[in-house]
């Protein structure tokens, strides 16, 4: 009885009165261990000495235990993991390290350029060795802020560093074309791809928010238009007598390809430092594509088909047995075709489809964005994607003048090049228009490749049907490749470009009306 | 005026998903909007946010009309759909500079209003997570930030506890309040308690139509008025009768609602009108009359009692009390 008066009259034990506010908090992160990276940090160096040697060796014409093409892959290989741990290494003292690795990479590599008594395949090392020192040395400005304005002056620097190569490169080619000599445009193109690789790259890595970087990024934009606007004047001046210069023509190659660097300049700036919806969802679906295995599983097997067909036109071209235009041996090639056939709807299948499935589209199409905005900006996504497939090719035949000289006539690339963009922004725009129309990816990626292989199609008929019918003339205006073809030979023929170019906009139409009409149903 | 929904109808093909709903929404207000699934809240969110046009009706945000104006409708509005998109590959800052450059905030403000909404939907722990790796609560929370962003004047928020721990629950609910002292507030939720204690109105939705649109304190006016007296007895029915007749009116006596209990034991419920309280005079006329009382209170109807008179009447009925 006492006990109960007791328990009765005890004061309530106080049962953890108020919630905890933090509540049970999300699992832990553990710090990411340095032994990993590390590793691979002495395993890439290990290989970087290793394929220095063995392409050093090659170059002299002496024996080593690798070749000098395997050389290359570990001096490749080595380099890549070297980036990697750069960006993961939280030591100072290797930081610094790294820092003074770049800088070193980035002055030695750029000032072999500039050496002509070395040889094409050792400029073009140091090349290599240029491009690769601009992670590194954007890997020691990462973590800077403003606490830590020390750091600040590395993108700074980087900035200058891109733009003063621009302006050599820039200026050297405008110097070619005065001149009307073109053998030795290769280094003046390098340097102008080095510093764009420097600024863009710095750019990119300051990001939208930065207030440098979005200065900068509209200094190279408005300083890209006025110089490809320039050298379009110029070419005009030319064409049209009243300024000859003293090549016979201006505009093919020179100016061509001073207004295709400066356009590409503007425009790759423009877009990473622009507010509009459009490259706000291009930059996104960009980022996003690298963060999905398919965008690096498409990339490489289309270097290895593209690597394939390298083979076969070098195999053709030692045995002698090609006619003009030389190039068709390297591009109209089967493998290649069939790749790319597959290539677009992997590309563009998860464009629309991924955003249907997931809901993301509700969050997308509530913000005060047009649906014009989110068709132009995933196209323009997906057409950088399908364009950055092309470099491999693009590589392959920069080491033809490489490994033989003298160099080889370049000029049909040029109208290759516009017919492959034209050509390719159809691909692109037809895949996301069946993507648009289906949630589920698989079936707008067949639908895709149904679609490319319709248009591969009028290429194979339009040789039976030319003698007996007008349709072979049609059927070769709507092939593509007839245009490629055509434009290997060095010709631009307008006719070939407008069924591509009305299949672009036809399908970004109707990729924008089937999202209007989910309103509808 | 934040919101005003005229005679809002939406028919999806055959499938009539709203009918003839009208609404108004005042600034500062928390509107809960109740009804079994199926019911056309989503539906009626989705106009609202632009993502579906209504078949007939109208609807104005903040004097901008839905159809013809829908650009400015978005920037004045935060949405939080049911399933909570978020790209699973981003972090949960990426995702949210993302979003900020979507809505057109300045470069300048962006930092700042990341930060702000992290903090405010703690999730400043979780800022460089893959979205792709959060549970729901955080995913809701992430939501929720995305929401917020932009600083707008109307938040619509689908079902923004479903699916939380209770921990979880009260956070979010607290996160709510708190918010809606500087935004409006149009919420959808199955927890009939929760919403009771966080809104100033009440919204329910039945089979697509209006069924109830009161203030909180109409509702709570309302059940206190109708509030009865339950009461467990044994004995012999004519003292219990006598009891009560001593203690009520004749009428409110004969209406009593008498259910038998497992144990023998009968349960009463009694109307009672006004503020009468005879309890203690209930109480001491039953025992001298000798009748077994064990258990005497007051019971007023809770919004779940009004729900599930909602929920029990047809259809008929509601499309009637609407029109009237």
């Amino acid at each position: 009885m006492a006990e109960l008066n007791e328990m009765l009259s005890a004061p309530k034990a106080d049962e953890s009165s108020e919630p905890r506010l933090d509540g049970p908090g999300p699992s832990q992160m553990m710090e990411d261990e340095l032994a990993m990276p590390r590793m691979v940090g002495i395993a890439s160096v290990m290989a970087l000495i290793i394929g220095f040697v063995a392409v050093g060796f090659g170059l002299q014409d002496r024996s080593f235990a690798i070749g000098p093409g395997l050389g290359l892959l570990f001096m490749i290989a080595g380099l890549t993991g070297l980036v990697v741990h750069a960006f993961m290494e939280e030591d100072a003292t290797l930081r610094l390290a790294f820092f003074g690795a770049g800088v070193v990479g980035a002055l030695a590599g750029t000032g072999v350029l500039f050496l002509s008594d070395w040889s094409v395949a050792g400029r073009a090392l140091g090349a290599i060795i240029a491009f690769v020192a601009l992670p590194l040395l954007l890997s020691v400005a990462r973590g800077s802020s403003a606490q830590q304005p020390v750091l600040g002056f590395v993108p700074r620097g980087l900035l200058i560093a891109g733009i003063a190569l621009l302006t050599i490169g820039l200026a050297w080619l405008f110097r070619l074309s005065e001149r009307g000599e073109f053998e030795n445009i290769g280094l003046p193109l390098v340097l102008s791809a080095l510093g764009g690789a420097y600024f863009l790259g710095v750019l990119g890595f300051l990001g939208w928010e930065s207030e440098l970087g979005n200065r900068s990024g509209w200094l190279a934009t408005l300083g890209g238009l006025a110089i490809a606007l320039l050298a379009l004047l110029r070419s005009l001046a030319h064409e049209a007598g009243w300024w000859p210069a003293l090549g016979s023509a201006y505009f093919v190659p020179g100016g061509y390809l001073i207004v295709l660097v400066s356009l590409l300049l503007a425009g790759a700036s423009y877009a990473t430092v622009s507010d509009r919806p459009t490259l706000v969802v291009a930059r996104r679906e960009l980022e996003a594509f690298f963060y999905s295995p398919i965008a690096y599983f498409v990339l490489i097997s289309f270097a290895l088909a593209t690597w394939f067909s390298y083979q076969n036109f070098l195999g053709n071209l030692a045995e002698g047995r090609v006619l003009e235009p030389i190039l068709n041996y390297y591009v109209i090639e089967l493998f290649l075709i069939i790749c790319l056939l597959f290539s677009v709807p992997l590309i563009t299948m998860r464009l629309l489809s991924e955003e249907m499935r997931a809901g993301t589209l509700e969050v997308l199409l509530t913000a005060p964005v047009d649906e014009t905005a989110v068709v132009l900006g995933k196209f323009l996504a997906a057409f950088v994607m399908f364009m950055s497939l092309w470099l491999p090719f693009a590589l392959y035949l920069l080491s033809l003048p490489v490994a033989a000289q003298p160099g080889f006539d370049f000029r049909p690339l040029l109208s290759f090049a516009v017919v492959l963009s034209a050509t390719g922004a159809g691909f692109v725009a037809m895949g996301l228009l069946f993507s648009a129309v289906s949630s589920n990816q698989l079936v707008a990626g067949a639908l895709t490749l149904v679609g490319m292989i319709g248009l591969l199609v009028p290429y194979i008929l339009q040789f039976r049907l030319m003698e007996t019918s007008g349709w072979g003339t049609v059927l070769n205006h709507i092939s593509f490749l007839s245009g490629w073809e055509s434009a290997l030979e060095g010709k631009l023929i307008p006719r070939q470009l407008v069924f591509s170019l009305s299949l672009t906009v036809f399908c970004l139409f109707c990729a924008g009306k089937a999202l209007e009409s989910r309103k509808w149903k | 005026m934040m919101v005003d929904i005229q005679h809002l109808t939406k028919f999806f093909g055959p499938v009539l998903a709203v009918s003839d709903v009208s609404l108004r929404i005042e600034a500062n207000e928390i509107v809960g909007l109740l009804g079994n699934n199926g019911a056309g809240k989503s539906t009626l969110m989705r106009m609202l946010t632009t993502y579906l046009p209504a078949t007939s009706g109208r609807i104005m945000v903040d004097g901008f009309d839905v159809l013809t104006q829908s650009q400015d409708v978005r920037r004045r509005i935060g949405y939080l759909p049911e399933s909570i998109p978020l790209y699973p590959e981003m972090r949960v800052e990426e995702y949210l500079r993302f979003r900020a450059q979507l809505k057109g905030l300045q470069r300048s403000q962006v930092r700042s209003r990341i930060d702000s909404v992290l903090g405010r939907c703690r999730l400043m722990d979780v800022r460089r997570r893959l979205c792709g790796t959060l549970s729901k609560g955080f995913r809701q929370r992430v939501g929720l930030a995305d929401a917020l962003l932009a600083d707008p004047a109307l938040l619509i928020l689908d079902e923004p506890t479903d699916g939380l721990d209770p921990g979880q629950k009260q956070e979010a609910l607290a996160l709510l309040r708190d918010l809606g002292r500087e935004h409006t507030i149009l919420f959808s939720s199955h927890l009939l308690g929760e919403v009771e204690t966080l809104v100033s109105r009440v919204v329910i939705l039945r089979r697509g139509h209006l069924a109830l649109d009161k203030r909180i304190e109409e509702l709570r006016e309302e059940a206190n008025r109708e509030r009865t007296l339950r009461f467990e007895v044994r004995g012999e029915a004519k003292a219990v009768e006598a009891a009560l007749n001593a203690c009520a009116t004749v009428d409110a006596v004969k209406s009593i609602a008498y259910s038998q209990l497992p144990d023998g034991w009968t349960q009463g419920e009694l109307r009672l009108p006004g503020a009468m309280d005879p309890r203690e005079e209930l109480v001491r006329r039953m025992s001298t009359a000798g009748v077994g009382l064990r258990h005497i209170e007051f019971h007023r109807p809770s919004l779940q009692d009004r729900w599930n008179e909602i929920n029990n009447r047809d259809v008929a009925t509601l499309r009637q009390k609407t029109n009237a």
